[in-house]
């Protein structure tokens, strides 16, 4: 940007155009000069931009007796759904959301309240790919006695597969006479705006 | 660059002064800063995410590991110190400019002796920024003159995370693991972690 000269009217200055368009002037340069993208930071707030959050979405289940759900009959490695009175674990977007260069990740938390497990509890995220759901195996958390809750934090990408459009959480455990018993789950997703670098 | 109106509006009738005028003129060249501030962009001038570039709000970082067998390439085994630990694997270091870090981190860990026995050590878990340990992230007891009950159990499923600005530059973002209690090793298995930067 230019630098701005000020050039005041002294007392006893003839006050003309002249006069007057020498004062402007040193401003007058400068405002033009300044550039369209020189922005001091915060410039552009919400009132110019649009939400760069996608979308976000939560989904929460069960609770203390009689909303808790049981599960047996399981073994590793096979998983069962997450449900409680039909209503299952599971978040379903408003939109199948492609992974892109201005779209790198998903992120997944889920919090599961413990009542009572087996001897190992295995807990997974896992995600539909528009044909069969996909074992996220990095999300894979295993809880034994003593554990009150499990939280899983996972990052969806391209990695995974190609689209997230519903995300669920299932369980399993390491005997099939052992039973889990789950209080409140909750589950959420969110999509940004943004890569993954 | 504020707008403001004239200190001293000219007026029919008025009689003009140089001081009148200098004083309409000045607050205006006080305000240039030679940058364009909110007052300057018309609301809504960017109507669609899509006019954005990709990276100018948020960008993601992550690492993550499966691994669930004792022994298996992947795991980390850690011995018993009053040290933290950084991960393995657990680390994610970038310039990045002046933002929020949100940080979360996610692991289960499995104490065992090589001969398959299981004990119960206490555990903690945190989040380390440029070797910085955050005491706000750690689940688990921070001091161990104070906290003697820290988390103990045979299969720990563990999870923290901390929201923490940092200056422009490159920073190093890791997970730090203490186990204590045992004279044996703790597995930890399937884990990661994930870095949301925070930009505006």
């Amino acid at each position: 940007m230019a630098e701005v000269t000020l050039n005041p009217l002294d007392p006893g200055d003839v006050l003309d155009a002249s006069s007057i368009n020498d004062l402007m002037d040193g401003i007058k340069l400068a405002v033009n000069d300044v550039e369209a993208d020189a922005l001091s930071p915060g410039a552009l707030n919400a009132n110019h931009l649009p939400s760069l959050m996608r979308e976000s979405k939560q989904v929460v289940i069960g609770g203390i007796a009689p909303a808790t759900h049981s599960y047996t009959g399981m073994a590793y490695p096979a998983f069962v759904a997450i449900s409680q009175g039909g209503t299952p674990l599971d978040v379903t977007l408003g939109s199948s959301y492609a992974f892109s260069a201005d779209f790198g990740g998903a992120l997944v938390c889920a919090t599961l309240s413990v009542e009572s497990l087996g001897a190992s509890t295995f807990f997974r995220v896992e995600s539909w790919d528009g044909a069969a759901w996909v074992s996220i195996t990095r999300s894979e958390r295993v809880a034994g006695e003593g554990s009150t809750h499990v939280s899983i934090r996972t990052l969806l990408t391209v990695a995974d597969h190609a689209i997230v459009s519903q995300v669920r959480v299932v369980v399993s455990q390491a005997f099939a006479a052992d039973t889990v018993v789950l209080r409140d789950c909750s589950l959420s997703v969110l999509i940004l705006h943004g890569p993954r670098e | 660059m504020s707008w403001r109106f004239p200190k001293h509006p000219l007026l029919p009738g008025q009689t003009v002064t140089p001081e009148a005028l200098n004083e309409g003129v000045r607050p205006a060249a006080e305000e240039l800063s030679g940058q364009l501030n909110e007052h300057n962009w018309k609301v809504g001038t960017i109507p669609n995410e899509f006019n954005c570039e990709p990276d100018c709000a948020f960008v993601w970082h992550s690492e993550g590991t499966f691994v669930n067998t004792v022994g298996a390439a992947g795991a980390i085994v850690l011995q018993s110190t009053h040290d933290w630990q950084d991960l393995p694997g657990l680390s994610i270091q970038e310039t990045m400019p002046s933002c929020l870090l949100w940080v979360h981190v996610s692991l289960w860990a499995f104490p065992t002796t090589s001969g398959g026995l299981l004990v119960q050590p206490t555990v903690a878990l945190a989040i380390r920024i440029d070797d910085q340990l955050i005491q706000e992230s750690i689940i688990g007891g921070g001091d161990l003159g104070n906290d003697e009950e820290q988390l103990g159990s045979v299969r720990i499923p563990l999870c923290t995370s901390i929201v923490l600005p940092v200056g422009s530059g490159e920073h190093k973002i890791t997970a730090a693991f203490r186990a204590l209690g045992t004279d044996d090793d703790t597995w930890i298995y399937s884990r990661e972690i994930i870095v949301l930067q925070m930009r505006r």
